[in-house]
């Protein structure tokens, strides 16, 4: 029950007080409505809880796109859930006409023909019970039977509605309990009360269909913390079991259900591109300099990219608009390797110098779509609130959040429920095929050559260039294990060795039939002072993630066969100590570099004698 | 503003926004002589109260039948011994 407060509610109290003072109840509710649909705290609910209530007084009710009867049964003191509930239907722009049962009363009120549901004649009935429902002990002997009767208990309801009153039953999931007296022992006893409940959750989805509508509380509890979730002083006061932002998180997304059902869920996601889709600007940067793919800021870009890409395969469209000339707009999808998302996972490319909202008109129009059909996302909040003043039907998300957050900030959108969704619905590309781990496979393998073999690592191992200085630098400032010498270097001295005479500077960006690594390796090797025939090893270094794959060896193999090339006879190469670093301590002896003759801790590798190094498990992409 | 106006005006808005913009609520109201002080308002507005000042109120709180001023009293008791 514990929160804490926001510093800026009393802000916006004072503007919605004055609104609702001068009866623009409409306008202080566009500024209450992102925080319901948001993750709005308990004075931003309060607020609009009150606010619905003056208006109504007034006259004015929240603008709703669609009617429904809802019939709530709860097994628990539901009030608190009724009212949370009709708040955030309103906020979806659903006008829920209420029925709440009095609690306990599951049975009765769906078998009896003269109850007050049975009067009330809904379209939608909620099950919302808890796991205390559940005739479960601690330790069940019999739990295949128990669990028979649970799923016969809550199925001959569904039927029950679904027969009597023509309505769509929505479930509430069992919500796994977090205390308990068996501890870690409850995961590995099939009968212990949280597999038991579990297991339920599982067979009523599987028994769901597409019939029934689930809300995976589960789900929602471990999202905010299931010690947040439970309130027992709630619980044993009023027999309500919820944390007001349990309440809260509860109601919107048992909303965004409802929504999904009756049509109101967004059909097209349409997204800007600077420092939305990655990082910069196109026009200043180029294709190949916005950030996406490598480096901490372009790995959450790429990783925005494939949930957005993985959206769009679930059946969202996707659609850009932007502000930029229309080649430079594109040019990243087509010459940027690192980019997941492509031209053709758009359904509409709007990018000329209109305003945003006259963009997002012709994208609704050349989808055949209206505008509430539409989200628009946008780091920028001004385009935001220029949309959102423009087409009040469009809803916005305002993503000027850090990168590493882009993906939680569009996953906690209510707009996106689908009602339901076969595996036909799903494009069947091949990066969906063969889901298996990388763990399954490493022990389904016979050996660890089958194991990088099946891996199917293919790497790109290019000069170092203006696009790839900041990330090998970095490589070499943050890589503490497989890093041969420990070197550190600024972008400015990377680059003068890349322009030195007879150097070799490569970095390897390396993917798998998993994941796309990005650039996980370098090397830097420079003429010897003494001898220019020796090939000195400055830097050798792999990031951490792709250690034991025999990707320094293919490093080496393009470096050898350069070398050979060149002219050099020998590459060189010491092994610095440095505190993480001792797994590459005989990485060159393992490489196949001998002692070099009278001088300790530096080994050779003779090229002319032994060739180039041959790599067996990664192939080379171009 | 001193601490103490600052302590009753957010006490009233508190009491305000769960019961009501338009109630003048005086110390000795409660949930007798308050329309909407029901027992569901009534633990809002602990939690509220619990959320603003940032305490914790004791758990008897929520069942108990007070009056604005004697809830005020409690608050000013909890805020200080925290």
């Amino acid at each position: 029950m514990h929160e804490t407060a926001t510093a800026d509610g009393t802000a916006l109290r004072t503007t919605v007080r004055a609104l609702a003072g001068e009866r623009r109840h409409e306008e202080a509710w566009r500024l209450l409505r992102p925080l319901l649909v948001g993750d709005g705290d308990a004075d931003a609910w309060e607020l609009a809880r009150t606010l619905v209530r003056n208006g109504a007084a007034a006259g004015w009710a929240p603008p709703s796109e669609r009617q429904i009867r809802l019939a709530i049964l709860c097994s628990y003191e539901g009030a608190e859930l009724t009212s949370h509930l009709q708040l955030a239907c309103q906020a979806l722009r659903i006008d829920a006409t209420l029925y709440a049962a009095p609690f306990g009363q599951l049975e009765q009120e769906v078998l009896d023909p003269s109850s007050g549901l049975a009067a009330f004649e809904p379209t939608h009935v909620l099950i919302a019970p808890t796991a205390f429902d559940l005739d479960f002990p601690q330790l069940a002997e019999d739990g295949a039977q128990l669990l028979d009767l649970e799923l016969s208990r809550w199925q001959q309801l569904w039927d029950g509605i679904a027969t009597t009153f023509g309505a769509r039953v929505v479930q509430h999931s069992f919500v796994v309990p977090d205390e308990s007296p068996l501890g870690h022992l409850e995961l590995r006893l099939a009968g212990s009360r949280a597999s038991l409940v579990r297991e339920l959750n599982a067979r009523l989805g599987a028994a769901a269909g597409s019939s029934v509508l689930l809300v995976d509380c589960e789900r929602l509890a471990a999202r905010i913390g299931k010690q947040r979730w439970f309130d027992p002083r709630l619980w044993h006061a009023m027999r309500q079991p919820f944390s007001y932002a349990a309440l809260r998180l509860l109601a919107r997304e048992t909303a965004a259900v409802l929504a999904g059902d009756v049509g109101l869920s967004a059909r097209c996601l349409v997204l800007d591109l600077d420092n939305t889709l990655w990082g910069g600007l196109v026009g200043e940067e180029g294709p190949q300099g916005v950030a996406v793919g490598d480096g901490p800021e372009g790995e959450a870009y790429a990783a925005f990219q494939e949930y957005l890409r993985d959206l769009g395969r679930r059946g969202m469209l996707l659609a850009v608009a932007s502000k930029n000339d229309a080649e430079a707009a594109r040019a990243p999808f087509q010459e940027n390797p690192k980019m997941r998302l492509r031209l053709d996972d758009f359904s509409a490319f709007v990018a000329d110098w209109r305003r945003k909202p006259e963009q997002l008109v012709e994208i609704a129009q050349k989808l055949g779509l209206g505008l509430d059909a539409l989200v628009f996302a946008d780091d920028n909040p001004a385009e935001c609130a220029e949309v959102a003043a423009a087409l009040p039907a469009v809803d916005t998300l305002v993503l000027d959040v850090p990168s590493s957050e882009l993906i939680r900030t569009v996953a906690a959108s209510l707009r996106f429920e689908l009602p339901s969704l076969t595996i036909d619905d799903v494009a069947r590309r091949s990066s969906y095929q063969g889901r298996a781990s990388a763990e399954t496979l490493r022990t389904g393998a016979a050996s660890l050559e089958d194991f990088w073999r099946s891996l199917e690592m293919r790497a790109r191992v290019e000069d170092i260039n203006e696009g790839s200085l900041e990330r090998a630098a970095q490589l070499t400032q943050k890589t503490n294990q497989f890093n041969l010498t420990l070197v550190r270097r600024t972008v400015d001295e990377v680059r003068s060795l890349v322009a030195g005479p007879s150097t070799i500077c490569k970095t390897l960006a390396l993917e798998d039939r998993f994941a796309q690594h990005g650039i996980v390796g370098l090397v830097l090797a420079v003429p010897s002072p003494e001898t220019p025939t020796v090939l000195l090893l400055d830097t050798l270094l792999l990031s951490c993630r792709v250690i034991g794959r025999t990707a320094e060896t293919h490093l080496l193999s393009h470096v050898s066969g350069i070398a050979l090339g060149m002219g050099y006879k020998r590459l060189r190469g010491s092994y610095v100590e440095g505190p993480r670093n001792t797994l590459v301590a005989d990485l060159l002896p393992r490489l196949g570099f001998e002692p070099a003759t009278g001088q300790d801790g530096v080994w050779d590798y003779d090229l002319t004698m032994h060739g180039q190094l041959q790599s067996d498990y990664i192939e080379d992409v171009r | 503003m001193s601490v103490a106006q600052d302590f009753d005006r957010i006490f009233d808005e508190v009491l305000e926004d769960i019961l009501g913009w338009d109630l003048a609520i005086g110390d000795d109201d409660g949930s007798g002589t308050v329309e909407g002080w029901d027992s569901l308002s009534h633990v809002r507005l602990i939690h509220a109260l619990e959320t603003r000042f940032a305490i914790r109120l004791p758990d008897a709180a929520l069942l108990d039948e007070p009056t604005a001023g004697s809830l005020k009293r409690l608050v000013r008791e909890q805020l200080a011994a925290s």
